[in-house]
């Protein structure tokens, strides 16, 4: 019951869930092989915006 | 005319234990039967609680009179079907088990499900012993849409927890970390790769590793969009700490091949005691607790996240969050799970979490099994 307390919800409340996940997974993946955590970031944030917007936009 | 979306309404609950038609038949002002003779088809995506609804259907449809059809769907399955189904206008299903931390916004913004607030207020379709007050604050925020309805009901909140083991701990002459320096720190020093030992495990699966990364995240008090859902934070300076948090246990701490990693392969490692520390949802437990099943059951830790007292960085857990709800327009219908004698029920079956705040409590699946009993250093025992 604490931890309710102070929890929150782990994914964006968007409707593109899946493909939010996807993309930042693919640059978690890339992390694991050693890429740079703020570079893979900036290149998975570029990627989804658009979709993002797209979504809002509907 | 009685629709067949009032059904529900009335048997919240039900499908509990016996004790609690008892119960029921004390409060004869309420008509249990008023729906006798109905149908309804349940879509349940498959876990434990699903299960426990299962064991009790008889129960409910001797008690109400209505005959239920239930079938239960992998969830990344259970998904998209459901969602194509109402999109189609032509739900096979009258109820059934949204995961909202998916879909809310896509069945938000489609309006698929009825919203259950009228139902709530009248007496006459909810028992009087459903105690709606008791379901958490969180859940039923998670519930509601951004318009104001609530179309759902809450039944699990899949609270994010480090289970770790205890006795691997201990052989290192460790205790639990108290700050995330030190959770890296230890997952290093229990890592022992010539003896196949590893200090963390965590999904690293593309789409199901996004969760282990969001807890980091959400321990820096940030979520992964702006409110108002229009603008990506995900290449902020704290994503990119926990980021490299998540980078460095995964590459160092955790076992060969974790990049296939989905909640499954961590469980199966941790229950053969091959990892020290692995962060994912309470509702993950019951096996690693069952000595039938598991190598490590008499030394699992189970620690919740509050706040890491010495660099003010707060550790919220993250939630997937596991509702009933009414479709539409077929037959809109209400939960006949979430009631009170319901989370008892879980609870003695053990599938823990669940939203009400009566029924949150973990429960030890074995007479051994104690909680941590300090809150010290900011970790809620």
């Amino acid at each position: 019951m604490q931890s309710q307390k102070v929890s929150a919800p782990g994914l964006p409340e968007i409707i593109p869930v899946t493909e939010f996940r996807d993309t930042i997974g693919i640059a978690l993946i890339n992390l694991i092989a050693g890429s740079d955590a703020a570079g893979e970031l900036r290149k998975a944030t570029a990627t989804f915006q658009p979709v993002l917007d797209k979504s809002n936009a509907a | 005319m009685i629709w067949r979306r009032d059904i529900l309404r009335v048997s919240t609950g039900l499908l509990a234990a016996p004790a609690i038609v008892t119960a029921v038949g004390a409060q004869s002002s309420f008509d249990w039967r008023q729906f006798k003779g109905q149908h309804i088809e349940v879509s349940l995506t498959k876990n434990p609680r699903s299960d426990v609804l299962q064991r009790k259907q008889k129960e409910f449809e001797d008690l109400t009179g209505i005959t239920v059809g239930a079938e239960q769907i992998p969830e990344q399955r259970q998904r998209p079907k459901v969602a194509l189904e109402m999109a189609s206008g032509h739900p096979s299903f009258d109820v059934l088990m949204v995961s909202l931390h998916v879909s809310k916004r896509l069945f938000g913004s489609a309006k698929w499900l009825e919203d259950l607030r009228p139902y709530l207020a009248n007496p006459k379709l909810t028992a009087p012993d459903y105690d709606f007050a008791d379901i958490g604050a969180g859940a039923v925020q998670t519930a509601t849409q951004a318009d104001g309805r609530m179309d759902s009901l809450p039944i699990n909140p899949d609270l994010w927890i480090v289970y770790y083991n205890k006795a691997l701990f201990k052989e290192h002459g460790l205790a639990f970390p108290d700050s995330m320096d030190a959770l890296l720190e230890a997952a290093h020093q229990l890592t022992d790769k010539s003896k196949g030992t590893y200090g963390f495990g965590g999904r690293g699966l593309k789409n199901a590793n996004v969760p282990v990364w969001t807890s980091w995240l959400l321990g820096q008090d940030q979520s992964t969009v702006t409110p108002d859902g229009k603008a990506l934070l995900t290449d902020t300076a704290r994503a990119v700490w926990a980021a490299e948090l998540y980078q460095k246990l995964m590459r160092d701490c955790a076992p060969p091949g974790s990049i296939g990693f989905n909640w499954n392969e961590c469980q199966t490692n941790f229950s053969q005691g091959t990892i020290g520390m692995w962060l994912n949802g309470v509702g993950f437990s019951a096996p690693l607790l069952d000595p039938k099943s598991s190598k490590v059951a008499g030394s699992v830790g189970l620690q919740s996240f509050r706040k890491d007292r010495r660099h003010n960085i707060r550790l919220a857990s993250s939630m997937r969050w596991r509702f009933l709800s009414p479709a539409r327009p077929r037959a809109p219908l209400i939960s006949i799970a979430s009631g009170p004698p319901a989370i008892r029920s879980w609870r003695r079956c053990r599938a823990p979490a669940p939203a009400r705040r009566r029924g949150s409590a973990f429960i030890p699946t074995r007479p051994s099994y104690k909680p941590t009993s300090s809150a010290k250093n900011g970790w809620i025992p």
